[in-house]
């Protein structure tokens, strides 16, 4: 029944995706590639040819100092989603997991506890959870929630700030926002939200052992190095929206300037939009981006700097591009702007009425 | 024809086998990479050293999972390509490198490879390869500011090393922390900083800013630190410099007014090599 249905409807993703699809973003990085090229080669005087192949450097360095910070990260959650196929079956999670929808949101903004991830890491994590049938508000509530609501990131965030608005600001209004989207996404049905590719690892649901349910790749071997196998092509499905999306980030950040940025806004709103736009570009990973606001603190507003400390772990270039191998393209751009939206009203609201 | 052999090169990589040991190679390809670049010594143009192990980590994990590719081409030499063959309601779309991303099994799901995601995936290394490995230099200041002026982060971490720390040991962050704090130079005070040459940005009285980068995590990351340079006769004019060449600078600072950074009297200027930590870290 539940493998027959969805077919005709997946193969009209597969001819939609075809050219909207994912391959676009493989044409997206490689315009940015060769636009950099382009400018590299184009210019004419020898000292503007000298800024340009050093430009061209510098987008090399960052973009490769984005792909090795994460790496580790990736593959680290990668592993922890191929070893929940194999050892975690539906049950466990429904058991686990509490009905209610508010509690639901709920558990899943707390469960960057038990699974401490990073903005890199929870995506395959999320991805193979709701394979297991994971309610939508909890997987949303967790992917938005857990690179910050984790014991690194509060730690880092102490280390930075001490104790004080900006850390239980920071912590309380991640959970706030990631609840609230999470509560939204309740009436949702996973077909319209996710991939068809997220929903097929549950395709075979009415079998109660996962261990042989759906991976035909499983065969004999011995649980674990399945479980090492399906890392492995989550981190392949995952790393080229990772190496895209560094690619995108060491663009911004190689062309826009910094100083630009930061001078346009210093208002009470106008700040905290730019601190957003700030994190979205920079696509630092949160367990570190405490010390960069550190940076700003003095120069901004505690407001836009929850901008920069809530809504960038939530999404930057680097993340918005990892969620698109999970969720379909309208869904991607809903997490994007819900956060961004509730973001910039906490941090508006926080700069005009409390103004600390 | 051209498409038949498109065709062709589709099939193949649909293959289950070229599919496992692609994908295999692909990560034990990246998990070298990384290797090479902790060889090297280049891994920290790349990221914090405190991130180091991290990266030790990566490799063994890239490698293991790479390796676990093996037992997959193993058993599908048993089986030979049975369960990943082309059912029917696909085999039109086999020649489209774009269907290799979307390529889905009725009770598969699509971790197949296509040609887009086989490049992209090689990308790092492909450029890692390309591009000599350089830390952040001159370029990247051109849309950065110099946090010598208008420096507003002060880290604990770092002020405490610094206060510790003796005044001929301290690096182009150390004073710059110091003189954030309010700090003023003693007559005694006697800098030896090593960093590189930025012309542009100077204050008048000086010659150049003597600049390095500060990571906190990896180069996407940095900041820019300086300190305003002046040359006392004997040294090498301001001409002689070139932007991006790294010295040695010792000197003591001279008392400047309004500027929170005290311009520094270079007495001794050596040009010196690329350090092997060319960041520093708060």
């Amino acid at each position: 029944m539940n493998q027959t249905s969805p077919l005709p409807q997946a193969a009209a993703e597969r001819t939609g995706n075809r050219w909207f699809g994912r391959p676009r973003w493989g044409v997206a990085a490689f315009l940015v590639f060769a636009l950099l090229v382009v400018l590299a080669s184009s210019i004419n005087t020898p000292q503007a040819r000298f800024f340009a192949a050093e430009r061209f450097q510098t987008f090399v360095t960052i973009f490769l100092s984005l792909f090795i910070e994460a790496a580790p990260f990736l593959i680290a959650g990668s592993i922890v989603s191929g070893f929940i196929a194999v050892y975690v079956n539906q049950g466990m999670v429904e058991r686990f997991i509490p009905n209610h929808p508010l509690l639901a949101a709920l558990a899943g903004a707390g469960l960057g506890f038990v699974f401490p991830v990073c903005e890199c890491g929870v995506v395959p994590v999320t991805r193979r959870l709701y394979g297991k049938g994971m309610p939508l508000p909890v997987g949303i509530a967790f992917l938005l929630a857990a690179p910050v609501i984790n014991p690194v990131v509060i730690f880092s965030t102490y280390a930075a700030f001490g104790w004080g608005p900006v850390l239980w600001g920071r912590v309380v209004f991640s959970m706030l926002v990631a609840f609230s989207v999470g509560l939204i996404f309740h009436l949702a049905r996973p077909r319209e939200i996710l991939l068809p590719e997220t929903l097929a690892v549950s395709s075979g649901r009415d079998d109660s052992g996962d261990r042989d349910h759906s991976h035909d790749h499983g065969g004999s071997r011995p649980g674990v190095w399945q479980a090492l196998v399906m890392a492995g092509d989550d981190f392949l499905d995952m790393g080229r929206y990772l190496i895209a999306g560094a690619m995108l980030a060491a663009a911004m950040q190689t062309v826009v300037p910094q100083s630009t940025l930061l001078t346009i806004g210093q208002g009470p709103i106008i700040s905290v939009f730019v601190m957003m736009a700030l994190a979205y570009i920079l696509s630092v990973c949160s367990t570190v981006d405490a010390f960069i606001a550190l940076a700003f603190s003095n120069a901004f507003t505690t407001g836009s700097l929850f901008g920069f400390l809530v809504f960038g772990p939530m999404v930057d270039i680097k993340s918005s591009l990892l969620f698109m191998g999970v969720f379909r393209r309208r869904t991607v751009l809903y997490l994007i702007l819900l956060p961004l939206a509730l973001v910039a009203v906490i941090g508006v609201f926080w700069n005009v009425q409390v103004g600390v | 024809m051209s498409q038949v052999s498109v065709t062709i090169t589709g099939r193949l990589l649909r293959l289950s086998k070229v599919q496992a040991a692609l994908k295999g190679l692909l990560l034990l390809g990246l998990g070298i990479f990384l290797f090479t670049r902790i060889t090297t010594g280049t891994l920290n143009y790349y990221i914090s050293q405190r991130f180091d192990w991290l990266t030790v980590a990566a490799v063994l994990g890239l490698i293991v999972v790479g390796l676990s590719y093996h037992y997959l081409l193993q058993e599908t030499e048993d089986t030979p390509a049975a369960p990943h063959d082309l059912g029917p309601e696909r085999s039109g779309e086999a020649g489209s490198m774009a269907a290799g991303d979307n390529y889905q099994h009725s009770h598969d799901h699509s971790h197949a490879l296509g040609w887009s995601g086989l490049v992209i995936i090689s990308l790092p290394i492909v450029l890692g390869l390309l591009v000599p490995p350089r830390p952040l230099g001159v370029a990247a200041l051109q849309n950065r500011e110099i946090s010598g002026g208008g420096l507003d982060s002060v880290l604990p971490a770092a002020v405490g090393s610094a206060v510790v720390r003796e005044s001929s040991e301290r690096t182009i962050l150390d004073w710059v922390l110091a003189f954030h704090q309010g700090e003023r130079p003693a007559e005694t005070d006697t800098a030896d900083v090593v960093g590189f040459v930025y012309l542009d940005d100077a204050a008048d009285e000086a010659a150049f800013t003597l600049t390095r980068f500060v990571v906190g995590c990896c180069a996407a990351d940095a900041m820019a630190v300086g300190l305003p340079v002046s040359l006392t006769a004997g040294l090498p004019s301001e001409d002689t410099l070139e932007e991006g060449q790294w010295v040695r600078v010792v000197g003591r600072f001279a008392a400047s007014a309004g500027n929170s950074i005290p311009v520094l009297l270079a007495e001794q200027l050596e040009a010196v090599a690329e350090p092997n930590q060319p960041y520093l870290y708060p």
